[in-house]
């Protein structure tokens, strides 16, 4: 059995190992030599189990977490500024800090709007909040219906305050979604809605002039897909769902994910076009967290993990075998 | 769309008492059975041990002691089994430094019952640990924090983290190390504290 000391300097290898393992480059040769480290002893492997699983719990979390460290301030992000161009007239509310409650508060059926890249937070005077993302158009009914929402095009993430008498609804296309007390996400392409429930109870059914007959009622981790015609449900685990969120601190979460429906997804917010030239790249799958501002960097990594060939244009970034 | 929840993934990898274990699997036993204890068995260690300075160097004799018993054979309830370990390694400890007198160690079952309270639901875990990983990030050192946030966010290697951080990357190797240590320790060692609400 190990002595203290021992126990000690084992501790910092491993720690020492497990930076290695997951901030450096790591070659076979590196993992080799970890092997055989490891195979020197139970002491060596409870020591880099441990620390092992702590930074694989990191990976997974990072993207949840409700704050990004502020490297830029906000309002000089991309989204942010183009947004505050957009809506010049809010920006002297919103730095006052009165815009956000009154936003539902006038006669008027109001339109929320968020360019390309854009992102903001709608507070209702209830308590509700809704958090529009990326090119999202977003109406809201005004007075004692200041809760029937209807979502145009985009995406738009529910927290809503519960209240029995005025059921919260978001009217899109021809279906709607009735919360029961609930935080939910929904996301409309051009031929596809995604319903994802994340909490609390909703119902999913058709709008009242609608042909669609299907109602549905959902319990957190459903997610409700509507494309052609068809209404279909699905489960997603916990961690798929609020992956899906990391829009809300900045980042994309991609969790095996083709290369082309990567790029999708940067593309939805602006900056530079990223293109996957050749059909062999667009079908490797990458995982890990982005900054959604920052393709560069995701170009970077796919080069360093894929050894892709990654062209640099001004007005986008190609990658290719 | 054809996910499976993690209930039924982590239900296909459990292990069967008695059974011997290879490394991978005695890996993940470790992570999934024992590491979660990790708070529990510190305060057990502190309870019962003086010095302050040596509970680390303890857990880890612990978790070989208990790794090196279950590879050969799983037990049928890894929490007894942990803390049953513990206690045979301070009085083993003790028997030979002549430190405590022997009663000193409580009653190691009747603890490890008291704590055997059930945990939270699954989905409330995974709900709390955005705020404990958050928490946890805060109270790094500031320097080690940077560096692994530049890591895990970022996505940046050791050498553009010394680049960013203006600093070489024998530095950055120790931040990390060190921010390394210091999460396991809260992320593990740690009672998740009560939630709040905001």
């Amino acid at each position: 059995m190990s002595e203290g000391a021992a126990q000690t300097d084992i501790a910092a290898q491993a720690a020492d190992w497990t930076q290695r393992r997951h901030f450096w480059n790591w070659s076979d040769a590196d993992q080799a030599q970890l092997d055989a480290w490891l195979a020197q002893s139970m002491a060596h492997r409870v020591a880099y189990w441990r620390l092992n699983a702590t930074v694989e719990r990191t990976e997974r979390l990072t993207a949840l977490k409700p704050q990004l460290p502020e490297r830029t301030p906000f309002w000089q992000r991309r989204g942010w500024t183009m947004t505050f161009r957009a809506v010049a007239a809010l920006i002297v509310l919103a730095a006052i800090g009165v815009a956000a409650t009154e936003y539902a508060s006038k006669p008027a059926p109001q339109v929320f709007a968020t360019t390309i890249g854009g992102r903001e937070v709608i507070r209702l005077k209830d308590g509700s909040e809704i958090e529009l993302n990326t090119d999202t158009v977003l109406k809201i009914a005004s007075g004692a219906s200041a809760r029937d929402v209807t979502l145009e095009k985009g995406e738009a993430y529910f927290q809503i305050r519960h209240n029995a008498d005025h059921p919260f609804s978001v009217t899109v296309g021809d279906h709607r979604v009735v919360d029961l007390g609930t935080r939910f996400l929904i996301r409309k392409d051009d031929n596809a809605l995604e319903v994802s429930l994340i909490e609390g109870r909703a119902r999913f059914d058709a709008t009242p002039q609608s042909r669609v007959a299907r109602s549905i009622d959902m319990k957190p981790g459903d997610v409700v897909v509507a494309k052609n015609g068809q209404v279909r449900l699905t489960r997603k685990p916990e961690r798929a769902l609020v992956s899906q969120l990391g829009w809300r601190n900045g980042v994309i979460v991609f969790d095996s994910t083709q290369l082309a429906a990567a790029a999708t997804e940067f593309n939805r917010y602006g900056g530079k076009r990223l293109v996957i030239a050749d059909s062999a790249a667009a079908k490797l799958k990458i995982e890990g967290t982005f900054q959604l501002n920052n393709v560069e960097a995701f170009a970077d990594a796919v080069q360093v993990a894929f050894g892709l060939h990654v062209e640099n244009r001004s007005d986008e970034i190609r990658i290719s075998h | 769309m054809a996910e499976t929840t993690d209930t039924t993934r982590e239900d296909a990898g459990r292990i069967r008492p008695g059974a011997a274990m290879n490394t991978s699997e005695l890996e993940a036993w470790f992570v999934r059975e024992v590491l979660p204890l990790e708070a529990a068995l510190m305060q057990f260690l502190q309870h019962n041990w003086r010095n302050r300075s040596d509970i680390a160097d303890l857990r880890q004799d612990v978790y070989e002691r208990v790794c090196l018993a279950a590879q050969e054979q799983a037990p049928d309830n890894t929490k007894a089994f942990v803390f049953r370990t513990a206690r045979n390694l301070l009085v083993d400890r003790i028997r030979r430094e002549h430190v405590v007198p022997i009663e000193a160690v409580e009653d190691v079952d009747a603890l490890s019952m008291a704590m055997d309270e059930p945990g939270p639901e699954r989905a409330t875990i995974a709900r709390d640990e955005l705020r404990r990983l958050q928490a946890a990030l805060d109270r790094l050192p500031p320097r080690a924090r940077e560096a692994i946030v530049l890591g895990r966010i970022e996505g940046l290697q050791g050498n553009e983290i010394a680049t960013r951080m203006g600093i070489t990357e024998g530095v950055v190797s120790r931040h990390l190390a060190s921010g390394i240590g210091a999460l396991a320790d809260m992320l593990y060692g740690e009672d998740a504290k009560p939630r709040r609400t905001p």
